[in-house]
């Protein structure tokens, strides 16, 4: 392989990538406080939950208010796996992903008859009806005492560290950039623009020759499978879970609000979503005290956005620049069918 | 020898009968002309051709395969491409990807970009379009998907008459190339430009089929329809 001159014009994105992802891990070293910490790592991973929740919700446009029920698949599966068989939480991961994305295909069948409301209304209901049966099921998950795994001393294998919060942080900062690049790639790709068709009018997009049944049950599949993961690191993170923690409507309420902050649909949109949003959260509950009052400002930031830029922060900037980030696009695509 | 053979379809929507019977035949590398007045069955047979409606009775053959049942993507698979009465445009995509989301080739799509003479928009986001230019669009993107037959409902309608004369340029040239039309229009300098031969449908029945010429100067085409 040899780069011809012009591709040199790619040598400027490699070093800002580089040094942007030198100054994520190395943030621990300058940040003493598990607070401020804890306050990166959750922006993370709701970054990452957020990207996930896109692909099916802002790409292919099935808004699902559901995801929590992934989330909690997830997080059981890793928690279970360990306590009844104990299996490494990383095999539980991978277990609570494939299985996650094998229940999102079985409910696919019946959910995606549906469209519109009736679609949301039905993710909504089987999250709830999820987390109803897993507060009943006390023999299998502990109900609402939740389940904790044995305690073991700092451990990979084990997926357990107590003395530092930097190798949760290094994970699920992996986890994000592993979530983006999947997401990006799926962007660019045939897949993307299939499902970004699938989005924008079903009937035309079965007038192509595009099987909207397929690509919607594809990108609902890749979402569980990724949003089970994050579940899954919740799990070993806290080190305790309950049907409330992690399958409640708020966690799919969580989930989606970065994405419509940030440009439901965009890539990065859920990205910067998170990284304003989690943040804000927590200087708000921490100066407010524990009056629910962020909630409410929440609230409002959500009803202001939905009026002032219902394509999100990312969104509004495409539309502006959506000219410059074609070109990219395309220069990337010739870039890489050189190499 | 025969793309489409169409016999005895009927379809009621509750006790309005939207088609009547309808039995015809299109020729491979045929230019057919849906005509009719509003109401007439024009789109309804448009949405059993490709798949959007399923007929209360009747059958449809597509080079001696009956599609019946076969869902819309299915049907397009076998080379049936569709403009609507609306353009229905991926609007949050830029022209470039509504052309991409047909064909693999960026080369063909930019080059049918340049055709419809709107490849200086190539990377705008397409709900930016004026209706005409949307509509163009749409029919680009049917047609560079190579289809074997293209139903195209009301392709010019809103068109300048330049775009105008840019969408009948480009039916023309595929169409020498091989490319089976279905088109339903109002406009009859359309028509008779682009339509070698022509259906007038009136509530739902066939009521004259032939050439072109024959079908608009019939007198019941023109009582029921021009109204001259």
């Amino acid at each position: 392989m040899k780069l011809k001159q012009k591709d040199l014009s790619y040598y400027p994105s490699i070093v800002v990538i580089t040094l942007g992802l030198g100054l994520l891990f190395g943030v621990p070293l300058f940040i003493t406080s598990d607070f401020i910490l804890d306050v990166f790592l959750m922006s993370f991973l709701f970054a990452y939950l957020s990207s996930a929740w896109n692909i099916i919700g802002g790409f292919t446009g099935q808004i699902s208010v559901g995801h929590t029920f992934f989330y909690g698949i997830g997080a059981y599966t890793t928690m279970l796996t360990n306590l009844r068989i104990g299996l490494s939480p990383w095999f539980g991961l991978l277990i609570g992903g494939l299985l996650s994305a094998f229940l999102a295909l079985t409910l696919g069948y019946p959910l995606f008859r549906l469209r519109g409301r009736y679609y949301v209304l039905a993710t909504w209901a089987v999250a709830e009806i999820s987390r109803l049966i897993f507060l009943a099921a006390k023999e299998q998950t502990g109900g609402a005492m939740g389940l904790w795994p044995p305690v073991y001393p700092d451990s990979w294998w084990h997926f357990q560290f107590h003395a530092s919060r930097v190798p949760y942080y290094n994970i699920m900062l992996i986890l994000l950039l592993a979530c983006l690049v999947t997401s990006w790639k799926i962007r660019y790709s045939r897949l993307g623009r299939n499902m970004l068709a699938v989005r924008e009018d079903e009937d035309a997009a079965e007038s192509l020759g595009i099987n909207t049944f397929r690509y919607k049950q594809i990108a609902i599949a890749i979402s569980a499978f990724l949003t089970a993961i994050g579940g899954g690191f919740y799990a070993q993170y806290s080190l305790f879970i309950d049907p409330d923690t992690v399958m409640s409507t708020q966690i799919s309420v969580d989930i989606l609000f970065p994405a419509v902050l940030g440009g439901i649909g965009t890539v990065y949109g859920p990205i910067v979503g998170a990284l304003l949003l989690v943040p804000a959260y927590w200087f708000l509950r921490v100066t407010l005290g524990y009056s629910n009052l962020h909630v409410i400002i929440r609230g409002v930031l959500l009803m202001l956005i939905v009026l002032l830029m219902p394509f999100g922060i990312v969104g509004s900037i495409l539309d502006r620049f959506s000219k410059w980030t074609q070109k990219e696009m395309i220069r990337w695509s010739s870039f890489r069918s050189k190499i | 020898m025969e793309l489409i053979q169409v016999e005895n379809l009927t379809k009621k929507f509750g006790g309005v009968v939207a088609l009547q019977s309808l039995s015809l035949k299109i020729e491979k590398g045929q230019r057919l002309g849906l005509l009719g007045p509003n109401g007439a069955g024009k789109t309804t047979f448009l949405d059993l051709l490709c798949g959007y409606l399923e007929p209360d009775n009747g059958s449809i053959l597509l080079d001696s395969v009956r599609v019946n049942g076969f869902k819309p993507y299915e049907r397009a698979r076998l080379g049936i491409s569709r403009t609507f009465q609306v353009p229905r445009i991926f609007k949050r995509m830029s022209l470039l990807e509504n052309l991409l989301t047909s064909a693999d080739d960026v080369r063909l799509a930019l080059d049918f970009l340049e055709k419809f003479e709107i490849e200086h928009l190539a990377d705008q986001y397409a709900e930016n379009l004026s209706g005409g230019q949307q509509k163009l669009l749409e029919l680009a993107r049917a047609l560079v998907r190579k289809p074997r037959l293209v139903v195209a409902d009301e392709p010019t309608a809103g068109l300048s008459p330049a775009m105008m004369q840019v969408a009948m340029e480009m039916i023309l040239e595929l169409n020498k190339k091989g490319v089976t039309f279905i088109i339903v229009e109002h406009n009859m300098a359309v028509i008779t430009a682009c339509c070698d031969v022509c259906v007038f449908l009136n509530q739902g029945v066939k009521v004259v089929e032939g050439e072109t010429s024959d079908v608009i100067t019939d007198r019941r085409t023109v009582e029921a329809y021009l109204a001259r």
